[in-house]
């Protein structure tokens, strides 16, 4: 996993950057889980989740993303989600996650 | 393709497994010129495998699951049965998804990517399938 903050006041919401090295699936989602929510204990409340490695996301990834938007949310954060391919895109919106935070796709990812 | 392809599997229930079932599935489905059903099947295999392990062999690594994956001219079906006690199938389809739920999206993932999904009556092993449109080859699907 990379994360970066990019926070210049403390003042600010912390605004950090997550980037899953692969997928969200149920073998990997319990490691994925602890880091999330490690990053909402350290203070992060606005959550970047950087999708560009990730091609499956199973129903186990969905429901950590729900997650941790809910825990986002319940503390006035936000969970964003970029760089998904258009099949992970097609899937987040079917489940209509896409209603629930920000979702946005990269058209190279295919 | 003329001829009906079967790959089996019978595996240990732990979702190591998953992993390697799927990656090879992947690679066979590359090799059939299947490309363009990699994500959705992909998506079916292991979602049907997390069931099976995850809920009916409790994640018990000395329960045993089984997989079978049946390529022809006009579909692509596969079966994934446990050991385990089944579950109530027919009520949990119709449940409708709590959008605010971490869980409760597998079995509305298999309607949405499966053209067929049955069950036994236990609810231990499910079959899932995926047409080929109109009955054309692979390559045009």
């Amino acid at each position: 996993m990379q994360s970066e903050s990019n926070n210049q006041n403390e003042q600010d919401p912390i605004i950090r950057f997550y980037k899953p090295e692969g997928d969200i699936t149920a073998s990997s989602s319990p490691l994925i889980r602890i880091e999330l929510k490690n990053l909402i204990a350290e203070g992060v409340r606005d959550l970047v989740i950087d999708m560009v490695n990730t091609r499956v996301v199973d129903s186990s990834g969905i429901g950590l993303l729900v997650a941790t938007h809910n825990s986002l949310q319940r503390l006035n954060g936000k969970l964003t989600v970029k760089n998904v391919s258009q099949e992970l895109l097609e899937l987040l919106k079917a489940f209509r996650l896409d209603k629930h935070f920000t979702v946005t796709s990269d058209p190279r990812l295919g | 393709m003329n001829n009906i392809q079967i790959k089996t599997w019978n595996v240990f229930a732990s979702l190591e497994n998953v992993d390697l079932i799927c990656a090879e599935i992947s690679a066979w489905m590359m090799e059939l010129n299947l490309s363009g059903h990699i994500f959705a099947l992909g998506l079916l295999v292991r979602e049907a495998l997390n069931n099976a392990i995850i809920h009916g062999s409790l994640m018990n690594p000395n329960k045993k699951v089984f997989v079978e994956l049946r390529c022809d001219k006009n579909a692509l079906c596969f079966k994934v049965s446990d050991d385990g006690s089944g579950f109530d199938w027919q009520t949990t389809l119709k449940r409708i998804v709590d959008e605010n739920r971490e869980s409760g999206r597998g079995l509305k993932l298999y309607q949405l990517y499966a053209d067929q999904v049955e069950f036994n009556e236990r609810g231990n092993q499910v079959t899932l399938t995926r047409l080929f449109k109109n009955g054309i080859s692979p390559e045009e699907n």
